[in-house]
């Protein structure tokens, strides 16, 4: 079963991403901060990262840098979620090794097409 | 005379000839014939001789007598003819000086006379002879013989001596004639001489007269050149005579005046072109008196020949050219009417002078013209000085009062630092009177120690032609209180009085005006620090506001979609509301957040190159759907190959927004995209055939929260914002600018145009999402 470690402060969106992903049969993990996310993945490697940019002590591009920094972390799919991107935002996170980008608001449809077609770019690699 | 001398020449040879043939005979003639001849000697002693001069043969007696007789009448006739030529010679002689009729007609016939005379005497002399003498050896009388000779001899040289005094006289009187042709030659000399030194006089007293004429009439050129005129006609005694002057140009010559004498007339006459009579011009810029003797003759003259000559029946012309600073500048022409005429040396020479003199008329003319404009100029000048004066004057007054006045303290400060000029001001603000301070070494006096060097440096400085501004000083007031002073100095140039350089130094107590940017230098760290207390705020919010909405777009989301459970459709249709509120309130916060934005210029803009075609496609797919449930045509028409380099994403919120309002207002027809660039700009053209705003409602269209009152506006969800950003995005993030055109009930027509490459001023340092999380750690 694949399992996906979710890097979300925000409690709600947590629990809506973690019933969307566990409708689709994934298995979620989660982190509250960036520092504790980055911890998870290099010590428990997740199959994919859903990844909140604004998190409250380090922000997301740093928690995918450190990620893609480690060995371990190197080829993990990370997916990355914002509620609002500026212009460039999209270009340095896919620069620091981002796999996918979607916007919040999520469509619950959608939004798994989108991480599956994530993943199968990530294991075709 | 030569002939007749030739003649006796030939006489007098033949007639020797005759007399030696008449001795030889006479001397030997009887040995002769005796010698050669003795038979005929001997036979017939008469004969023989007799043939040899068979003319002479008769020698009777009657014969000789009528010889000698008429020997006798030639003397005689010669000695009358002598004595009428003595006569005549000698009266000739007397009256030499005063008879001077022709004389060749009387002396010719005495040289006829001699001749005949001559020739007369000699053959009588020979016949005399040949007839005496030849036949003197036969002769039986001899004394008769003897006697008749000697007469005969006496006769001969009586008539020789007559012959020979005929001649003398003749030659006298040939010599009184030619004395008396050279004294008339002398006399008709003496007379021209006389006419030529009347004419000279004459000449001379009109030049006088002319000259008085210049200094009587020196304001009235015209008149002097009419007086000229009419002088030298009279002089010269010549019936035209004409004043011209060359035109500016010198291609013309213009009559001044033209003076007929006969008529005492004076008149004019039209311009001469110098290309109608270029050698006549050329001839009077080469000589300063052309006389023209027979005007039909005369190289330069005869240019006049069939025409102004012809006319005027001019026979001879003589011109004096008039020369200024080695030019012609005009001539005066004298022209003879009738035959040709010689003109003098005296005349060519006083046209000279009267040329000379209307050269002097035209230089005082000018010299007076321009004496006039000078005095004219100087009394403009000196006005001109006099208003001068009056504004120095007045400018002095108000350079003094605005110094007096000034709320600021003016000082003037000589090479030596010493004040020399104290204002009001400059009392008040350091306390010290007027009289206190001049005179006094400004640095010593005013400035502090502190600030000695300072103030030198600036004093040197300032000599060198610098100017100083703003320098800060601390000075010492009257009550021995230090001011701080703003000063500025700049050289002023001369002073008046000694010569010298000065400083002119403003100065200001800026005690309180330190202390106010103090101030506002806190004013405005206050005011940054609430900036970003501002732009944190706006972050903040852009996160904060969203992060729950989106949570409750997903959950409701995830509800819509019977994720958790089946909905009855009550449910879902209420569901469905707040999933589109929350929505519209999402859209609503990210429009006025991007406001913002902008606004507090925190929006950043992400230049890139791509594709439009792409971005077009995308903007279709988004607004698909709501074109196909109202059964719109939505149609792109764009190149493959319009490639951009500006910010992506805002010109797709640009393009959407445009579109969808154009779906959203269109109930059917059709929706036109269309895109090109030209001249490094892209024009995108969005028409629909919708229901169109009226004029009032394109007033207010990109104005925040106006939503253009209409029938589909319950209908149509939107923030009243769409429009104002998207006009927000286009001036300030891409340089760009958005125009409508619309007919209500007809349709409208946006047109968005973007520079194909985003200008540089406004790629600028914003906040971007990522910033914004940094911003959030500064947060109190």
């Amino acid at each position: 079963m694949t399992t996906a470690l979710i890097i979300e402060d925000n409690e709600n969106n947590l629990e809506l991403i973690r019933f969307i992903l566990e409708q689709a049969d994934y298995k979620t993990r989660f982190a509250m901060t960036g520092l504790e996310g980055v911890q998870q993945v290099l010590s428990i490697p997740p199959d994919f990262v859903i990844l909140d940019i604004q998190l409250p002590d380090i922000n997301g591009l740093e928690v995918l840098k450190r990620i893609r920094a480690n060995l371990i972390g190197k080829d993990i799919p990370v997916i990355a979620m914002t509620s609002y991107a500026m212009s460039g935002d999209k270009e340095k996170l896919l620069a620091a090794g981002c796999t996918a980008y979607i916007e919040k608001p999520i469509d619950p449809v959608l939004v798994i097409g989108q991480i599956q077609e994530a993943i199968g770019k990530e294991s075709v690699k | 005379m030569a002939i007749g001398s030739l003649k006796q020449k030939i006489f007098c040879l033949l007639s020797y000839m005759c007399l030696v043939l008449v001795f030889l005979n006479q001397a030997q003639a009887g040995s002769f014939f005796v010698t050669f001849s003795p038979k005929l000697t001997i036979a017939t002693p008469q004969l023989p001789t007799f043939t040899l001069i068979s003319w002479l043969a008769p020698y009777q007696f009657k014969q000789v007598i009528s010889i000698v007789l008429g020997l006798v009448l030639i003397v005689l006739i010669l000695f009358v003819l002598d004595r009428q030529l003595k006569k005549r010679v000698l009266h000739k002689f007397l009256m030499a000086d005063k008879t001077t009729e022709a004389l060749s007609d009387s002396f010719k016939i005495p040289a006829e006379i001699i001749f005949i005379a001559s020739l007369l005497l000699f053959s009588g002399m020979v016949a005399a002879y040949s007839s005496v003498l030849a036949p003197y050896q036969f002769h039986q009388n001899k004394y008769f013989l003897k006697y008749l000779g000697l007469g005969l001899l006496i006769l001969t040289s009586v008539c020789g001596y007559l012959l020979g005094s005929l001649r003398r006289n003749r030659q006298v009187e040939i010599l009184i004639n030619n004395l008396q042709i050279q004294i008339k030659n002398r006399q008709i000399a003496q007379e021209k001489l006389i006419q030529g030194e009347e004419r000279l006089h004459r000449q001379n007293i009109s030049l006088g007269h002319l000259a008085v004429m210049q200094l009587r009439y020196w304001q009235n050129t015209e008149e002097i050149f009419r007086e000229i005129a009419k002088i030298s006609a009279e002089t010269l005694n010549v019936e035209r005579v004409s004043v011209w002057l060359f035109s500016e140009d010198c291609k013309q010559l213009e009559c001044v005046d033209l003076y007929l004498k006969s008529k005492n007339l004076h008149t004019n006459v039209k311009p001469l072109q110098a290309h109608d009579f270029p050698v006549y011009f050329s001839h009077l810029a080469q000589h300063r008196v052309m006389a023209a003797n027979n005007v039909m003759q005369h190289p330069a003259t005869v240019e006049f020949k069939h025409g102004y000559a012809q006319e005027n029946n001019i026979g001879a012309i003589l011109d004096g050219a008039i020369w200024l600073n080695n030019h012609v500048i005009g001539t005066i022409c004298h022209e003879h009417v009738g035959d040709a005429r010689e003109w003098t040396l005296d005349e060519q020479s006083f046209v000279g002078s009267v040329a000379d003199l209307a050269r002097l008329t035209i230089e005082t003319d000018r010299r007076r013209k321009a004496e006039q404009a000078l005095l004219r100029h100087s009394e403009e000048l000196e006005q001109t000085v006099e208003a001068r004066t009056l504004l120095l004057q007045e400018s002095e007054k108000t350079f003094r009062y605005v110094v007096e006045h000034a709320p600021i303290s003016i000082l003037i400060i000589n090479k030596d630092a010493i004040i020399t000029e104290f204002n009001p001001e400059a009392e008040t603000a350091t306390g010290y009177t007027r009289k206190q301070a001049l005179g006094k070494n400004f640095i010593e006096f005013l400035v502090t120690k502190e600030s000695r060097k300072k103030a030198y440096q600036m004093a040197l400085r300032t000599m060198r032609g610098e100017d100083f501004r703003g320098l800060e000083l601390l000075l010492q007031r009257a009550d021995g209180a230090k001011v701080e002073f703003e000063c500025s100095a700049s050289l002023a140039g001369y002073d008046v009085g000694t010569g010298a350089h000065q400083i002119v130094a403003i100065g200001q107590d800026i005690s309180q005006k330190k202390a106010l940017e103090q101030s506002l230098v806190r004013a405005r760290e206050a005011a940054e620090s609430a900036d970003r207390i501002k732009s944190m705020f706006v972050a903040s919010m852009s996160h904060e506001l969203r992060t729950p909405l989106n949570s409750i777009i997903g959950f409701l989301g995830v509800v819509l979609q019977g994720m958790s459970g089946e909905l009855n459709l009550k449910q879902k249709d209420q569901l469905g509301r707040a999933y589109h509120s929350a929505k519209h309130l999402l859209s609503l916060i990210s429009d006025v957040i991007d406001i913002s934005k902008i606004e507090a210029g925190f929006l950043q803009v992400h230049s890139e190159k791509f594709e439009l075609k792409p971005l077009l496609n995308e903007v279709e797919h988004a607004v698909h759907h709501i074109a196909e449930d109202k059964k719109l045509a939505l149609s792109i028409d764009c190149s493959n190959k319009l490639i951009l380099e500006t910010d992506r994403k805002r010109l797709y919120q640009v393009v959407l927004n445009v579109v969808s309002n154009a779906v959203k207002y269109t109930e059917s027809g059709l929706v036109k995209v269309k895109a090109s660039i030209k001249n490094k700009q892209l024009t995108i053209t969005i028409k629909d055939t919708g229901i169109g705003i009226d004029e009032a409602g394109l007033k207010d269209l990109f104005k925040p929260f106006e939503r253009i009152e209409s029938r589909l506006r319950i209908k149509t969800l939107g923030t009243g914002l769409g429009l104002y950003l998207t006009r927000k995005i286009l001036s300030q993030l891409l340089g760009g600018s958005i125009e409508v055109k619309s007919k209500l009930e007809e349709g409208s027509t946006f047109t968005i145009y973007v520079p194909t490459i985003m200008p540089d001023i406004i790629s600028q340092t914003s906040t971007s999402v990522l910033d914004e999380a940094h911003l959030e750690e500064h947060r109190p």
